[in-house]
């Protein structure tokens, strides 16, 4: 994010030709050099729109105020000053309702997975969840316990996952720009929830190798990266 | 707490074994089916049939002047080998020295083993009477909410008895794509 701002705020201060010119910094962009469509009105900005809302999504990840177990200490430090997850655009949120982004932290019985999974249900999509420590990831020194779930992942779906016991802020601060990488990767998804919608769309309900199905005129290839 | 002795062994507080000793020959009289053994710790071990136990913790409960009044633990143990369980309340007495460890013990093999609850003497006991009932499937009547304390209503089963076996199906992991609400 702070890339991208740098610049835009460099084109406004840079001396420019009267109302056209030719941006220099869209050179990943997929409409050719040559192209009208490279032309910008000053203080205008063109982009494609599906760049646009990853940009806007990996970097307003607010997550849940929504602590388990030890790790939440821990994950508490990270949102702190002294690591302080603010500079990703990271906030807590007291609402599933206002948040995209979950840390589930500590290790989660089966008593807790019923919240666990209603709170995820709350969240409104897109969203994205991380599982931090060896608890939320396997289980971790609980798994095969008659009430633990063995890995969060069991219960809902997990993006990225950090080990530790728990994992210092730095390795958590790594998980969460990994997932900014995933997340820059999305495509337009619309994902059908049910197994009706699964079935109005033409896939069969439950199989993992379908795929989202993407609005007519959507680059297709961004799609999020499933992890075997 | 307690300094240690010439021999290394902790010093045993002189003031609970005095007490420990009066209570015993208290609990003779009062109690004539309970089997009170002072510890050479100072404490005092007091093995109960479940028709006494009431009866016992009302006698300590009210002994004076230093009434046990203060129910620190309810511990449950499974002994698969004399197929027995077995409840201890540990007793302490906030204004005296004494600590009493009240035993009873129930036949493992019953569809519902029993002891009587002791919330009516100590109110405390109403959550850790439960937590007994709830991982080792002890029954204790008249307790007025004996519901699974920790584990999931549905949950089967008493998981801390020794011959618990866990049949829950395997786990399989959630993806994006087959993710039932």
């Amino acid at each position: 994010m702070g890339v991208e701002r740098r610049r835009g705020r460099a084109d406004i201060r840079t001396p420019r030709p009267k109302d056209v010119r030719i941006v220099e910094d869209i050179s990943h962009h997929s409409v050719p050099k040559e192209s009208p469509l490279r032309r910008v009105v000053p203080g205008v900005f063109m982009a494609d729109v599906q760049k646009l809302l990853n940009w806007g999504r990996k970097n307003s990840l607010w997550y849940m105020t929504f602590g388990i177990a030890c790790c939440a200490i821990e994950m508490m430090a990270t949102g702190a000053a002294r690591w302080d997850l603010d500079r990703f655009g990271s906030f807590f949120r007291a609402t599933p309702r206002q948040a995209d982004f979950m840390f589930v932290s500590g290790t989660i019985n089966e008593k807790m997975a019923e919240t666990v999974k209603l709170l995820y249900d709350q969240m409104a999509e897109p969203k994205w969840v991380l599982a931090m420590g060896a608890c939320a990831c396997t289980g971790g020194p609980f798994a095969g316990s008659y009430n633990v779930v063995p890995g969060v992942d069991k219960v809902i779906p997990v993006d990225v996952y950090v080990p530790g016991c728990p994992p210092r802020p730095e390795a958590l601060l790594d998980g969460l720009t990994r997932l900014q990488a995933l997340i820059a990767q999305e495509g337009l998804r619309a994902v059908p929830r049910t197994a009706a919608e699964r079935a109005a769309v033409g896939r069969s309900a439950g199989s993992s190798a379908g795929r989202p199905v993407e609005p007519a005129g959507s680059d297709a290839s961004g799609e999020r990266e499933v992890q075997a | 707490m307690s300094d240690t002795g010439e021999a290394g062994a902790p010093a045993v507080n002189q003031e609970r074994l005095a007490a420990s000793e009066a209570l015993r020959a208290h609990l003779g009289t009062a109690v004539p089916g309970a089997e009170a053994v002072v510890r050479p710790d100072g404490e005092l071990d007091v093995r109960v049939r479940a028709a006494d136990l009431e009866a016992a913790a009302r006698v300590l409960a009210g002994r004076a002047p230093h009434p046990l009044n203060y129910l620190a633990c309810v511990t449950g143990l499974d002994w698969p080998e004399r197929g027995r369980l077995e409840v201890v309340y540990t007793l302490y007495s906030l204004p005296g020295p004494a600590k009493v460890h009240l035993r009873v013990e129930v036949d493992r093999s019953l569809e519902r083993p029993s002891v009587p609850s002791l919330t009516s003497v100590w109110p405390t006991a109403e959550f850790q009477e439960r937590e007994v009932f709830d991982l080792l499937g002890v029954w204790f009547e008249g307790h007025p909410d004996l519901r699974r304390i920790l584990l999931k209503e549905d949950f089967e089963g008493h998981p801390l008895r020794k011959d618990f076996v866990d049949r829950r199906p395997p786990w399989r992991r959630v993806t994006r794509e087959d993710y039932q609400p």
